[in-house]
């Protein structure tokens, strides 16, 4: 009855297991670096499995084989099994362990050493594509690839070209955060004061969800980041219009939008380049509703949302740096959701 | 020794009426058919779609525990629909399509819903005793 419980209860964990959704699933890959840690996760798994079983037929084999009776016992054999210790207890450990170290340096291989991206290493420092920086509880991307008027900041959604290693510096404005795009590649940490870096690639389009796995307070299971892998030319275009400031508001209903938002505090802290906001400390607004997003990835990007994080984003995303900001009549506020929502 | 089959029998009662517990005792959707013209369970639907819940508390809704408007607990009982027309079907429907023909400085957005989901959401708000 035990063993069957036993079945019963593994049987509904897999069922369970296979319900699981597969945006960052670690075993299920679409990129090279993902791929070969979980080729060496299986390697290993199924070696362990391998070494397991031997061991438990060896100890079945050593209970089973009698040696004298329970009347007389046959005296120990001291000088005996040396060959068995020599093999199975050095040997073939020694074997199986160096061949693991060899594929976890191959597997190390995928992510870069440590290089600081100024280029004070010598030639071998590779320039990064991206600096994303965390912040409790949203992550800021930098592009600084390329000449300087090619450059923009934007936030919790990152742009890849398929098929084309990117390279992404990661740093912290605040506490430990990790980055961790599971289907795509491995984890690493943000370390404050320090630089670390990380190789990406997709082999696929499509979305790939990643969120903070290092904990950094509160909305720590709510700091999620999306890598968006595109087809070059459509990368390309991303890039182009993200490189442009804000879209101007056309109705009269964005215009006093506008207003609204140059004359509250929103400006303090976000900006969008092309206006007079130019705060730093939160996400760049420039290109807002062109994003998935918002908080983070915490909620859809669409107009009730914006609406209520905008008014009470405390109870949303308690302790969030976002204030309830509370100071608009209704329509001050549906014209500032409205100047937002254009900002493509 | 003697009470270990009792204990099990207890633990099974409890098990299955913390099910039970679960269970809306026959209070479904379909339970209150109203003048909307809509569909409940399709209502509930475009509530969650619309995202109303960012907004409102509305039970029955995943995560809709907004405080930026009023809760829309027991919405069936309440006397007025935006504090300003009698909470009819009618005027419930022309709230939800666009709150501004109500109540021109409500801060609730038209969200672009259609007639037919208009009602399908009062149809379920109705469901709220």
């Amino acid at each position: 009855m035990k063993s069957r419980a036993a079945l019963l209860s593994t049987v509904l964990a897999f069922l369970l297991l296979a319900g699981c959704e597969r945006r960052q699933d670690m075993l299920y890959t679409d990129g090279p670096g993902a791929g070969s840690i979980a080729w060496l996760s299986w390697f290993v798994f199924i070696l362990f499995c391998v070494v397991t079983i031997v061991m438990w037929v060896l100890i079945l084999g050593g209970i089973l084989r009698r040696r004298g009776s329970f009347d007389t016992h046959e005296p120990f054999d001291v000088g005996g099994g040396q060959g068995w210790l020599a093999i199975g207890g050095f040997a073939i450990p020694v074997v199986i362990l160096f061949v693991s170290f060899i594929l976890s340096l191959r597997g190390m291989a995928e992510f870069p050493m440590h290089e600081d991206h100024e280029g004070h290493n010598g030639s071998s420092s590779v320039a990064p594509d991206i600096r994303v920086i965390g912040h409790q509880w949203w992550w800021e991307v930098q592009y600084i690839g390329g000449p300087v008027d090619q450059r923009f900041t934007t936030a919790n959604e990152i742009h890849v070209p398929v098929g084309r290693p990117v390279n992404i510096a990661l740093e912290t404005a605040d506490v430990l955060h990790s980055f961790w795009v599971p289907k795509l590649q491995g984890k690493v940490d943000m370390v404050p004061g320090y630089v670390n870096n990380l190789r990406l690639e997709a082999a696929q389009e499509g979305v790939y969800r990643g969120q903070c796995s290092q904990y950094c307070g509160a909305q720590h299971a709510n700091m999620a980041v999306i890598v968006v892998a595109q087809q070059p030319k459509d990368y390309e275009a991303w890039r182009a219009h993200m490189v442009q400031p804000a879209s101007q508001p056309s109705t009269p209903q964005e215009i006093q939008g506008q207003e609204v938002f140059l004359s509250a505090p929103c400006a303090n802290c976000h900006a969008v380049r092309g206006t007079g906001a130019g705060g730093i400390v939160a996400p760049d607004l420039t290109h807002i509703a062109s994003r998935q997003g918002l908080a983070a990835n915490m909620f859809p990007n669409d107009d009730a949302d914006l609406e209520a994080w905008v008014t009470h984003a405390q109870s949303l995303k308690p302790e969030v740096a976002m204030p309830n900001i509370t100071q608009f009549d209704g329509v001050e506020l549906r014209a500032l959701v409205a100047y937002l929502r254009q900002l493509k | 020794m003697t009470g270990r089959p009792h204990m099990v029998l207890l633990f099974i009662a409890g098990g299955i009426l913390s099910l039970l517990a679960g269970c809306t005792g026959g209070r479904s959707l379909e339970a209150y058919p109203t003048a909307t013209g809509g569909d409940a369970r399709r209502g509930k639907t475009a509530i969650e779609q619309y995202r109303c819940g960012a907004c409102h508390e509305i039970p029955g809704i995943p995560g809709a525990r907004g405080l930026v408007g009023p809760s829309l607990a027991q919405f069936a009982d309440r006397s007025f629909v935006g504090g300003e027309v009698p909470n009819i079907p009618e005027n419930l429907v022309k709230w939800i399509m666009s709150p501004q023909s109500i109540e021109p400085a409500t801060a609730m957005p038209a969200l672009g819903v259609n007639e037919q989901q208009a009602r399908d959401t009062a149809a379920y708000l109705y469901t709220l005793r």
